[in-house]
């Protein structure tokens, strides 16, 4: 008999208290990723068309997207979630007294706080593209800003949180995978395959295959139901996989 | 097939890097409060960045793209002047009278088309035309909307003097366009999907169209392809 009788749920809040404020540099990492995708790769290309016709008349179309941004959140969010599966965090977690369902629980409480601020971050950081844009000759803005479309600024703050948080799942799931069998890395070689061939491999393959399947989607509830139900079935796989794995795996 | 191969090993280096660095970090000992002071400035400074940002779209003016009628891009302006047809007020760039003594002559030239029509008049005037080239551009092929850019091209107009026209060399046109949209991945949902696809084109040169009277006698060079200038006579 105990004096305090934790529930479930407050056990898996203070355990995703302690690694939020254990995994900080997971956030730093995250900001130094989109600064250097600022910094060092601006989104900008640049298209030039010449007609010659005697003299030449030439054209410039400079592109400005935050593109970069949003592909290194992305690579950051499945490494997260890889990061997360290692022996090392799953020690941790055996300082409290909990068990394998407070201790996912946790960790999903991690994914989508750290989903949110991807999320946020890379959407805000478009705003900083929009001012670079802004100083450039014959600029065009095409896409609306916060206050002149407000539902589809936080549309774009959804999409991403959803995206980063699936990918977070992915790698999570692959990572517990790995660590249950590390015959499971030769088996996601053949998966990795299947997966591009399947979807970048065939031309005029734009409205078929996984990516499509999300990315496609145009109704924001249908896509809610594809994102929640593609991470149930991921957190489930990594439920039952880490439940079979042992206490202590050094 | 690139991509099968070159993304799982820029995962694992990515990985391995992440790794590495986030062990480091423990080791340099950085004190757990800067991380969160780091992530909560760097979000301090993104707001500000987006209230700049919604300040300076409302203050600094965009471009706003002409766009082009749909029957008038790519006009037959060749067909439309020799069966008189009636041509769009801004392919015109000038319209003049000149008059001239003597033999009227035309040196070499280059990057223009010259068309002539001689008229049943004793007159010593020579009224001239002169035709803008059209420059129709297309920033995301998607909405298949064609922008006329024809207003943006320099271009020098033909100097006279009492005995010929001369046609100077053209300037050189640069035209830049910087434009920014969020990533496509972000717009899933908002209707602001773009291909990044854009492209150019002109049709045509200046084209310079003369009324002479039969009564002046012209001395126009022989046409030489290799030189790259047009003159027709039309009847």
């Amino acid at each position: 008999m105990y004096s305090t009788q934790w529930s479930m749920n407050e056990l898996a809040t203070r355990q995703f208290l302690f690694k939020l404020n254990a995994n900080g540099a997971i956030f730093t990492m995250l900001i130094i990723l989109q600064i250097l995708a600022t910094v060092f790769i601006s989104g900008a290309f640049t298209s030039t068309y010449t007609n010659d016709w005697g003299e030449p008349i030439s054209f410039d179309f400079t592109s400005i997207t935050n593109d970069s941004q949003v592909g290194l959140t992305l690579f950051w969010a499945f490494i997260v979630g890889f990061l997360l599966t290692s022996a090392a965090q799953r020690n941790e977690s055996f300082s409290f007294v909990t068990n394998r369902l407070t201790f996912q629980l946790a960790n999903f409480y991690f994914f989508c706080t750290a989903a949110l601020l991807g999320g946020v971050t890379t959407v805000l950081l478009g705003s900083v593209m929009k001012i670079v844009a802004m100083f450039q000759d014959n600029m065009i803005i095409e896409t609306s800003g916060l206050l002149s479309s407000p539902l589809d600024f936080f549309s774009r703050i959804f999409a991403m949180t959803a995206y980063t948080l699936l990918l977070m799942l992915v790698g999570y799931t692959l990572g517990s995978l790995i660590q249950w069998s590390k015959l499971f890395v030769a088996l996601f070689g053949v998966m990795w395959y299947a997966f591009t061939q399947s979807t970048f491999g065939i031309a005029d393959n734009e409205n078929s295959g996984l990516l499509y399947f999300f990315h496609g989607e145009t109704s924001i509830l249908l896509f809610t139901l594809k994102i929640v139900g593609a991470i149930a079935v991921l957190f489930a796989i990594s439920f039952f996989v880490t439940n079979r794995l042992e206490v202590r795996n050094p | 097939m690139l991509l099968t191969i070159l993304v799982p090993i820029v995962l694992l280096l990515g990985v391995l890097t992440i790794i590495l660095v986030t062990r480091n970090m423990g080791r340099v000992r950085i004190k757990r409060s800067f991380h969160w002071k780091f992530i909560i400035g760097y979000l301090v400074l993104l707001i500000i960045g987006l209230g700049v940002a919604e300040t300076m779209e409302r203050k600094v003016k965009g471009v706003n793209l002409p766009e082009a009628v749909e029957n008038e891009v790519g006009f037959d302006l060749y067909s439309a002047i020799v069966e008189e047809l009636p041509i769009p007020d801004n392919l015109v760039l000038a319209k003049r009278s000149h008059e001239v003594e003597g033999e009227f002559s035309i040196p070499s030239f280059s990057g223009a088309h010259v068309l002539i029509k001689r008229t049943p008049s004793t007159s010593r005037i020579i009224e001239e035309t002169v035709y803008s080239p059209e420059l129709i551009a297309t920033f995301n092929d998607e909405e298949n909307t064609y922008y006329d850019l024809s207003d943006q091209l320099k271009i020098n107009l033909p100097v006279w003097d009492s005995k010929s026209m001369s046609i100077p060399k053209q300037p050189k046109n640069h035209l830049v366009y910087t434009f920014y949209h969020d990533s496509n991945l972000l717009n899933q949902f908002t209707g602001e999907k773009t291909s990044g696809y854009s492209s150019g084109t002109v049709s045509g040169v200046m084209t310079v169209h003369l009324l002479i009277p039969e009564s002046i006698e012209i001395d126009i060079p022989e046409l030489d392809d290799d030189q790259n200038y047009y003159i027709d006579l039309l009847e």
